[in-house]
């Protein structure tokens, strides 16, 4: 008995800690695809307003 | 194991170990490129605004309710189902993820979708001026404020109620107040969630968000909802933050960026709301983990704000002119059609089962009530003349 709530615990303690790499990989993952969205959109940006500047628009 | 550990023996024979870098999380190009070519590929098939490509599904069904006889006065496709570049972007991508099925290669790239948003987002600053925030900005405040925490005591009490436990009640309370499947991973460990909890809450607000999408637009018609207040509800009461998008863009473009802009309001409530939730679902003798604020700040505030506001002070200043602000409204359509594609070719129909029966009784019964909650918050605000 007294195994096999150790077991038990045990097994929980595993899957919490699966839970909380897949909660730090998938924070990474928002981090970084944020990163790459300023870069895209104010790179965008930037390149209307010379397209602007140089009398595209 | 996600998360790789570099141990370097240093002088005094202490293992150090140095953190991962962030672009680590990243998948390569390499493996990447097979699905964002698809969903490249299928953007442009739905027909991206502002490029004007004839062979596109768009045009087809235009076509067919040009031949078609009008049902009671109306097209069949573009006026009375409302299929727009939004709807028709995530039912191809449905399709294409159901039917035909999507390729392991495809995996890496699809996932880039939620990057495509946070690029609309920052985009929307160039369709939004000052008197745009003296608007919307009070009221949007209001109503996120009220809805997230109003909503994550909706399902603490309903949570307890049905005797669902506190690490689910946490994780729907999360996924629903706040966003969706971002925030249901982010209170997981807080709430010491198994993996099947998180798996179970996710599909419950993924298919929820997805019968919002294509519900809550003939809700708004409906109602006569004006663009302003179903933008608000979209954003309020929709799970995931590109469902909340889709869900406005598919009422009306106008609605689409209310809700966009709306929405920011939520993401940035996420990390008190993340904190409200854990200190209102487990009792004291439960809360094992040390939680600083300033931690879970730095961790869950969505960086990408600084971008919209940036972008948004530009043309405050009117630094370039309409014509340009007009292809930067282009840029950000399609930056959302490939964000909607990726939506599409993510959403397994057998997740649905996944969320059970239970899920979709207490789930779906407290998305409604949410839902109902901000309808009648938005009819004091339109009765007391705030908006229209």
């Amino acid at each position: 008995m007294a195994d096999d709530i150790e077991k038990k615990n045990e097994m929980s303690d595993e899957d919490l800690k699966k839970v909380q790499a897949q909660a730090a990989s998938k924070q990474m993952r928002h981090r970084v695809d944020e990163y790459i969205a300023m870069v895209i959109a104010i790179g965008a940006v930037f390149l209307l307003w010379f397209m602007q500047l140089i009398g595209l628009y | 194991m996600a998360q790789e550990m570099t141990y370097n023996q240093v002088a005094g024979g202490q293992p150090v170990v140095r953190k991962p870098s962030v672009w680590s999380a990243l998948p390569s190009f390499e493996k990447s490129w097979p699905g964002l070519l698809a969903m490249a590929i299928l953007a442009i098939l739905c027909g991206l605004p502002g490029l004007h490509f004839p062979l596109t599904i768009d045009a087809l069904l235009r076509y067919i309710d040009a031949v078609l006889p009008p049902v009671y006065g109306k097209g069949l496709f573009v006026d009375l189902l409302h299929f727009n570049y939004v709807v028709t972007c995530l039912v191809v991508g449905i399709v294409v993820r159901n039917v035909v099925g999507v390729p392991n290669s495809w995996e890496p790239g699809i996932s880039y979708s939620g990057c495509f948003m946070n690029v609309g987002i920052i985009l929307l600053g160039s369709q939004y001026v000052l008197r745009d925030l003296i608007k919307l900005g009070p009221i949007s405040i209001i109503v996120m404020t009220f809805m997230v925490f109003g909503g994550a005591l909706i399902f603490t009490f309903m949570g307890r109620g049905f005797k669902m436990g506190t690490a689910l009640t946490g994780l729907l309370a999360a996924a629903f107040s706040m966003c969706g499947v971002s925030a249901c991973i982010a209170i997981a460990p807080m709430v010491r969630a198994k993996s099947e909890e998180v798996a179970y809450a996710m599909a419950v607000s993924v298919t929820f968000g997805l019968c919002c999408l294509f519900a809550l637009p003939f809700v708004g018609h409906l109602l006569h909802m004006s663009n302003d207040a179903f933008g608000l509800l979209a954003a309020a009461g929709v799970p995931n933050s590109n469902q909340v998008i889709a869900t406005g863009f598919n009422y009306s473009f106008e609605a689409g960026k209310v809700s966009g802009f709306t929405n920011i309001g939520r993401l940035v409530l996420i990390p008190a709301g993340v904190l409200f939730i854990y200190f209102m679902t487990l009792g004291k003798e439960m809360r094992t983990l040390h939680v600083s604020f300033w931690e879970v700040l730095k961790e869950k505030f969505p960086l990408f704000v600084f971008g919209f506001a940036f972008v948004w002070t530009l043309n405050c200043f009117q630094v370039w002119a309409i014509p340009a602000s007009e292809a930067m409204g282009n840029v950000m359509e399609w930056a959302f059609s490939l964000c909607f594609v990726g939506l599409g070719l993510q959403t397994k129909l057998a997740d649905l089962r996944k969320a059970g029966p239970k899920g979709i009784v207490i789930g779906y019964t407290a998305g409604i009530l949410r839902i109902v909650m901000c309808l009648i918050l938005l009819y004091i605000f339109i009765a007391m003349g705030f908006f229209k």
